[in-house]
């Protein structure tokens, strides 16, 4: 499992360092926006991953509410991949809301603006930094119940993100892949868009895949502490 | 600006990446600390 991680880690490396190659150096130029355009490489991608890696904390969460009492070993693997999976969407969706105004700013002439597209993906940060803060400030079965439920009532939040640029007049731009007949990208950026969206995805696997072991193990590691604590005390009563 | 924009968007996004995955390194030394300290049971 540790060859397979490291060899997972040298291919994303290699990825990530060709993605940016082909964002910024490959892909050409936008004729409008010039070359601040390139963000779109990783600003693109970042919300791509928010989207997904929120999706797996979702889908973490429903698995762990039905199973919670018919299985626990089940249970506590979804719990451990629902967490992991909110810190890297977390980590993401930080990206995306530092990386669009830094874009904004010299194509706007504006940081912020609370649009629809701006205002939704700011609550989705909000409402996964909560559910971060419950797990952070709490403990125990309760909360591990309580979280699931946050991140499924959360995630309701990323269908409005992804829609709101078609159903709201927003500042930001209506949606270049899969919008209307007039939008769509020039074929010369596809490659840097594919490049950057396998680089990414890569990456949050790794790190998220750690994460999840890293918990897993320490949730064991915490059981056995109990059954410790448990043996102590039988010792002290007999 | 714009450049200066790009450049900062980039180097943020690295080091916001590479602080989390420093961050899941810290929860790993914590965990195996604790694994060292409450070893499990051996299995009957």
């Amino acid at each position: 499992m540790k060859f397979f991680r490291w060899v997972w880690l040298v291919i994303t490396l290699g990825l990530l360092g060709y993605a940016f190659y082909q964002g910024m150096y490959v892909a050409p130029t936008e004729a409008t926006m010039g070359d601040i355009q390139r963000i779109f490489y990783y600003h693109f991608p970042s919300a791509m991953m928010t989207f997904l890696f929120f999706f797996i904390s979702f889908v973490a969460s429903i698995v762990y509410l039905a199973s919670r009492r018919t299985n626990p070993q089940r249970a506590m693997s979804s719990d451990a991949a629902a967490l992991a999976c909110a810190e890297m969407g977390m980590v993401f969706c930080t990206l995306v809301l530092i990386q669009g105004p830094l874009w904004a700013r010299p194509v706007w002439g504006i940081w912020w603006t609370w649009d629809a597209r701006l205002t939704s993906t700011l609550v989705l940060w909000l409402i996964y930094a909560s559910y971060l803060l419950l797990r952070q400030l709490a403990d125990g079965p309760q909360m591990r119940t309580l979280a699931a439920v946050l991140a499924i009532f959360g995630y309701v939040d990323v269908p409005i993100v992804y829609f709101s640029t078609r159903w709201w007049r927003t500042q930001h731009p209506s949606p270049v892949i899969g919008g209307d007949a007039n939008s769509g990208l020039d074929p010369a950026m596809w490659p840097a868009v594919w490049w950057n969206l396998a680089a990414w995805l890569a990456w949050g696997l790794l790190i998220a895949g750690w994460r999840y072991s890293v918990e897993r193990r320490r949730q064991d590691a915490e059981q056995h502490a109990a059954l410790h604590a448990l043996e102590a005390s039988l010792e002290v009563t007999l | 600006m714009a450049h200066r924009h790009l450049v900062l968007a980039y180097v943020i996004t690295i080091v916001v990446q590479l602080g989390y995955a420093g961050w899941v390194g810290l929860k790993y030394r914590a965990m195996r600390k604790l694994e060292r300290a409450f070893p499990a049971y051996p299995s009957t």
